[in-house]
């Protein structure tokens, strides 16, 4: 069963295209989460599911519903990040009436229990959070409303390591007891990888990878051994990665080998391993290549 | 496939029960204002005739007016009306369960509301007026009450209403086309300055004089009804496809 679909999806804002063509199914009650770099579309596919924005072009569907102005997709989503707006003259508390006003589903016991764990009093109002409680209130919201789609749009920002690592658990037991549709977004993809099912990758408006994350981690593999031996033995491999720590290079390599290949590679002192899809994730979206170094290198020469 | 279902009407209302809880601070503004129009504005104008028929007499008239609160008011309203169409009143909703429509229904229920209490608070003035003066001076007091003549009374009170209502729905509209488009601005700049400076808004056949020119109660009740209608119209249909949370 399929929450969500895309077909030929575009938004273009003016002349700018943000996301182009995109065919996306994501299946109902599976945590996905949604990477890519800076800039990419991540929080405009998002905010296009939730309806707060149109598509360009394309047909997306919700729950087999246009989100764009649907009662039903608004009362079954929520879409959780740091830039949520609420009323100035609110207390937590007072919104957490609020939410059970319009969110059948809500925990409000689970929500005062979990802010009270996270230490945030309710009598105080919303703004004058810091930076981190703010994401903290707006992630526990998420996870007690218990939508049948929740959308987190980077809701660690601000977290201490702490409080990120009790929310993915908080969030975790949650799904387990109230299965969902769960859209994750997130840079820190190796504080989540644990938690998800599903990756979907964008990059350079389009899909890079969509799939469960051990296809990703199987699209490559680590090398690591002495950099001649590996210069001399491994070269008709596509390397996506380089690093040496010690003694050790390691190379992350596409996953193209034939058994016999691979068993050459063992014997002459080279240790296959797998990658974590952190690392996977990594070397597709080409965050490991040559670097920002490059940069500052160029203008010295010049 | 939903495991929610909401209405319209009863979205709607939920939203405007929200905007109430959230919006306290609208109905303290109006409060604060009428006190300082109390207080600060609504001055008595006195005035003296003497006439000479034979033998000669003088009157002295002083007139003690609310107009400086009605002013007042009817200014609150326009902020209202113009506030309610701000990007962040149109995020918080969207934060918890709404779409456009039920949005603009929120708001105007939301609008009617504090239209009927800025109508009420603003006629009950008078009566804080009549107290005023009476303290002041020794006079006598000629005017209607709710006692002598309820049916004026309570049209006075409608007719507040009415005018609030209107020119909340005004700023409303105007607001919504801002947010629309900015250049808005610029037209609306040009517009009040016609207003202003020619005779079209205040003359005899003018624009004001559509409504307060109106002695039938009826065709007044009408030609507010139908304004309203058309100025909600144009705010609906300018903020009906306007993408929210979009910086």
């Amino acid at each position: 069963m399929q929450t969500i679909t895309l077909e030929n999806v575009t938004k273009r804002y003016r002349s700018v295209t943000i996301l182009n063509q995109l065919n996306i199914e994501i299946r109902e009650n599976v945590i996905t989460g949604v990477v890519g770099r800076n800039g990419v579309g991540k929080t405009t596919l998002m905010k296009m599911i939730a309806g707060f924005i149109k598509e360009s072009d394309g047909e997306l569907r919700v729950f087999g519903e246009k989100p764009f102005n649907s009662i039903s997709v608004s009362a079954n989503m929520i879409f959780i990040d740091d830039m949520m707006d609420f009323p100035d003259a609110m207390t937590l508390e007072d919104l957490l009436v609020e939410f059970d006003r319009f969110y059948v589903n809500w925990d409000g016991e689970l929500a005062v229990r979990l802010l009270e764990y996270f230490g945030l009093p309710l009598t105080l109002n919303h703004r004058l959070l810091s930076k981190g409680k703010r994401s903290t209130f707006n992630a526990v919201v998420g996870i007690a409303a218990r939508c049948p789609l929740t959308m987190f749009d980077e809701p660690i920002t601000g977290m201490d390591a702490a409080a990120r690592r009790d929310f993915y658990r908080a969030l975790l037991k949650d799904y387990i007891a109230h299965p969902r549709t769960i859209l994750l977004s997130s840079h820190h993809m190796e504080e989540m990888e644990d938690l998800l099912e599903d990756i979907l990758l964008i990059d350079g408006r389009g899909i890079e990878f969509h799939g469960s994350i051990t296809e990703l981690q199987e699209k490559f593999l680590s090398l690591q051994g002495k950099e001649d031996v590996l210069k001399q033995y491994a070269t008709r491999y596509a390397v996506v990665h380089k690093s040496s720590v010690g003694p050790l290079t390691e190379w992350i390599v596409d996953n193209e080998h034939t058994e016999s290949e691979l068993a050459k590679l063992k014997q002459v002192g080279i240790r296959i391993a797998a990658v974590s899809a952190s690392e996977a994730y990594l070397a597709m979206t080409g965050q490991t290549r040559g670097g920002v170094d490059d940069v500052f290198n160029a203008m010295e020469r010049k | 496939m939903f495991s929610t279902q909401w209405s319209v009407s009863k979205l709607a209302k939920q939203q405007f029960l929200f905007k109430l809880n959230a919006n306290g601070s609208i109905f303290t503004m109006l409060i604060v204002l009428q006190i300082i129009a109390t207080i600060f504005i609504s001055g008595s104008f006195t005035s003296t005739s003497t006439s000479d028929w034979g033998e000669s007499f003088s009157f002295n008239f002083t007139s003690i007016s609310n107009d400086g609160q009605l002013g007042l008011t009817l200014f609150w309203a326009f902020i209202v009306g113009f506030l309610l169409t701000s990007a962040a009143q149109r995020n918080e909703s969207f934060t918890f369960v709404t779409n456009r429509l039920t949005l603009q229904l929120a708001n105007f229920y939301f609008l009617c509301t504090a239209a009927l209490l800025g109508g009420v608070t603003t006629v009950l003035l008078g009566s804080v007026m009549k107290i005023v003066a009476m303290l002041s001076d020794n006079m006598i007091i000629e005017t209607t009450g709710l006692l002598a003549s309820p049916v004026d009374f309570l049209s006075r009170i409608f007719v507040m209403t009415a005018y609030t209502l209107l020119v909340m729905l005004v700023g409303y509209a105007v607001g919504s086309l801002i947010q629309l488009n900015k250049l808005f601005i610029a037209s609306f700049a040009v517009i009040w300055y016609v207003f202003t400076q020619s005779s079209f808004g205040v003359a005899d056949n003018g624009l004001l004089y559509f409504f307060y020119g109106e002695t039938s109660i009826l065709l007044f009740t009408l030609k507010v009804l139908v304004s309203i209608a058309v100025l909600f119209g144009i705010s609906f249909f300018a903020t009906n496809r306007m993408e929210v949370r979009n910086p």
